[in-house]
């Protein structure tokens, strides 16, 4: 289930001194930042150039005969040399390796420290999809219905190799929907009844983007109106803040935090107001 | 107090810095444990992001850590038409994106396949050996604004800061193939670089493009960018520049160039970055398109850069506007403003001419009499006529986004 086997010979290869649990890559990526040390194949020209840290009088030794050779064999085709005659006049003065060649910059990382949500599941997401990328390739989608997490898991196996076994997948995208996808349609397909007549109902943010709610409010942000943050922390603690927040929607108004009015929204139901009103006041 | 033409910088600036400080407050008092203090919240669902300082960036928005993808806050385009290394946006495919190190002297760049001399180069070699050229392109990633479809797509959810304008500092392709000699029936140039998979069954990235484009002399090997080495996160010590076409083809760390007679079909080019095969590269939104080709050149876009969305003016105050506009390589050749949803349009003033890759800066002044919420629409027309949709266009990957863009400003 893990991609061990395959990372294996890689580590063995370049000297890996594996120091963690079995099966610890997952763990090795999220304490060390500096991940790329443990596993990146050198490329065999480099790893030849590198050698046993030859001394630098050495080094350039070599250098000069690199460059001498790969020198020559531009020179080798003499239809370019007489295209180009730069390139005879190149070839007897090496280049100097000192030319943008100031000192190789190392790659300092911020940690990585993002996990995916606690749930049933959780754990099958952090070993399968945490070996190839953080968590956010998850947690920035939008909340996208099941068929998308279902197509996004079936890429990941077949177009990108990763190894979730075959009776995990169906775990795999019930975690993702519930914890990153569309709240309202969380359970899965196989277990309900046949083809519902009615599309299931919209959830609160759904109905929100239609309406244009975002364009002027955000969740922390003050843009036109104020964040929904905000209307939560003054409206949640009251007992009549759902009320209030709902005729806010439906009616409009203003004045209250800046110049510029709501506009009313009267096309929306009784049931859709009531399900934007908690939402926002669900935000903190 | 309405700002002057004159401080228009000092005056933004400053209401970034309050903006930026007001944002870090209210982000401590109302986030989650655990989230970085600073944070930007792009303006669509899920857009809150952490700014994270990757090395030699500033902080930047943080979209995913690993592989890394940063993007650019707006603010950064109204400080100048180049946008700063430290502050350019960073987009990889692959978790092992980078080794450890890359010594510049051992580096080197294969050219092999169909090709009479297979080479392989030095940096010492590409830069004393052939005539180093500079060029001022606009890099742009094909998912820039991915955020903003309706209906949402997947992929890196971007706001509008995946893209950025930098002076190229490199030598053209086209001489160093043709100093190596290209075989007969060469068709296609394929390049790769340092970046690797973790797992062997995902496909290296790994890009390609027509010889013919290629031998027209535009693309460069680029090794420094804006006066300076790349950046590790934007290529080091090499990467491809391939003005006027969108990011994905601009390998980064590129060490591998393979000659090929047949089309190269790798998943990055057969199955990935492919767009809807008609004229606006769209289809209807929800819909899939029955048949697509690979990306290939940016359409036009333009921005407002100052002042930002929601800022309050006074009525009848002198409103200075700036921004910025750039296309695929016809040039800009003028900048449309509308403040009535598009039923007129009045021409702003464009800035110095850096070349038909890069941003080209434009400014005008609007002035309001009457209080409320006033739009103001923006839209460029490029040398063949191209240019933004009012409304935008739809692709079920999110790519290439370039709808006339709004602000509203607040007139008290």
């Amino acid at each position: 289930m893990r991609p061990e086997p395959e990372l294996e010979p890689y580590l063995t290869a370049h000297g890996e001194n594996r120091t963690g649990p079995k099966g610890s890559i997952l763990t090795r990526s999220l304490q060390s930042p500096l991940r790329m040390k443990s596993h990146f194949p050198l490329p065999p020209i480099r790893q030849a150039a590198l050698g046993n840290s030859p001394s630098t009088s050495v080094l350039s030794v070599r250098l000069l005969l690199k460059v001498f050779i790969s020198v020559s064999h531009l020179c080798k085709s003499v239809k370019s040399v007489v295209k180009f005659p730069w390139l005879r006049l190149a070839a007897l003065l090496p280049a100097t390796a000192a030319l943008g060649a100031a000192a190789a910059p190392a790659l300092d990382l911020p940690p990585e420290t993002g996990l995916f949500r606690a749930g049933p599941g959780a754990a099958l997401a952090n070993a399968q999809c945490l070996v190839c990328h953080s968590v956010e390739y998850v947690s920035t989608q939008p909340p996208l219905p099941r068929a998308f997490w279902k197509a996004s898991i079936d890429k990941m196996r077949a177009k990108f190799g990763a190894q979730i076994p075959d009776d995990q997948t169906a775990l795999l995208v019930d975690y993702l929907v519930a914890n990153y996808g569309k709240s309202d349609q969380v359970t899965s397909a196989p277990a309900q009844a046949p083809a519902a007549s009615a599309p299931p109902p919209a959830d609160a943010r759904s109905v929100m983007v239609r309406h244009g709610c975002f364009n002027c409010h955000q969740i922390a942000t003050k843009l036109v109106g104020p964040p929904y943050r905000l209307v939560a922390a003054k409206y949640a603690p009251d007992p009549g803040g759902t009320t209030r927040v709902i005729e806010q929607i439906k009616n409009g108004g203003g004045g209250k935090w800046g110049p510029i009015p709501m506009p009313p929204s009267p096309g929306l139901s009784q049931e859709e107001l009531e399900k934007i009103a908690r939402w926002i006041l669900e935000q903190k | 107090m309405p700002p002057s033409s004159s401080s228009l910088e000092v005056v933004s600036s400053r209401r970034a810095f309050l903006r930026a400080a007001a944002l870090a407050a209210l982000a401590t008092l109302l986030s989650p444990s655990g989230f970085s203090a600073e944070t930007i919240e792009l303006p669509f669902e899920n857009g809150l992001r952490p700014l994270v300082k990757f090395p030699q960036k500033r902080p930047l928005i943080l979209l995913t850590s690993r592989p890394p993808q940063l993007e650019t806050p707006f603010s950064v385009f109204n400080d100048g038409i180049l946008t700063p290394n430290d502050a350019f946006f960073v987009r990889y495919h692959l978790a092992q994106f980078y080794p450890e190190k890359v010594e510049p002297a051992s580096f080197r760049l294969e050219i092999k396949g169909n090709v009479k001399v297979p080479v392989s180069l030095s940096l010492a070699d590409l830069q004393t050996k052939f005539e180093p050229v500079e060029t001022t392109a606009v890099l742009q990633c094909s998912g820039n604004s991915r955020g903003f479809f309706q209906p949402r797509v997947a992929g890196g959810q971007s706001g509008n800061g995946a893209m950025g304008n930098a002076r190229w500092k490199g030598v053209r392709l086209s001489q160093v193939l043709q100093a190596c000699g290209l075989g007969q029936g060469a068709r296609q140039t394929v390049f790769n670089g340092l970046d690797r998979p973790v797992l062997d069954k995902t496909p290296d990235f790994v890009k390609a493009l027509d010889v013919d484009q290629v031998m027209e002399g535009e693309i460069l090997l680029a090794w420094q960018m804006n006066g300076e080495d790349l950046p590790i996160l934007n290529g080091y010590p090499l990467r491809l520049v391939v003005p006027g076409y969108y990011g994905t083809y601009w390998v980064k760390h590129v060490n591998e160039i393979t000659i090929v007679n047949e089309p190269f079909d790798g998943f990055w080019m057969s199955t990935a970055y492919r767009i809807p095969a008609n004229d606006c590269a769209c289809v209807p939104p929800g819909t899939v398109p029955s048949k697509t080709i690979p990306i290939q050149r940016l359409n036009v876009r333009s921005f407002i850069t100052s002042p930002v969305n929601g800022t309050e003016f006074p009525r009848g105050s002198e409103i200075p506007l700036r921004g910025i506009a750039f296309d695929g390589g016809h040039g800009i050749d003028e900048v449309l403003l509308s403040e009535d949803d598009g039923a007129s349009w009045r021409e702003a003033r464009l800035g110095p001419d850096l070349g038909r890759y890069s941003f080209r800066e434009w400014t005008a002044v609007v002035k309001f009499d009457q209080p409320g919420r006033r739009e103001i629409k923006v839209r460029a027309v490029n040398g063949v006529g191209q240019t933004q949709p009012m409304k935008p266009l739809w692709n079920p990957a999110g790519y290439m986004r370039n709808v006339v863009e709004s602000i509203h400003l607040l007139i008290a």
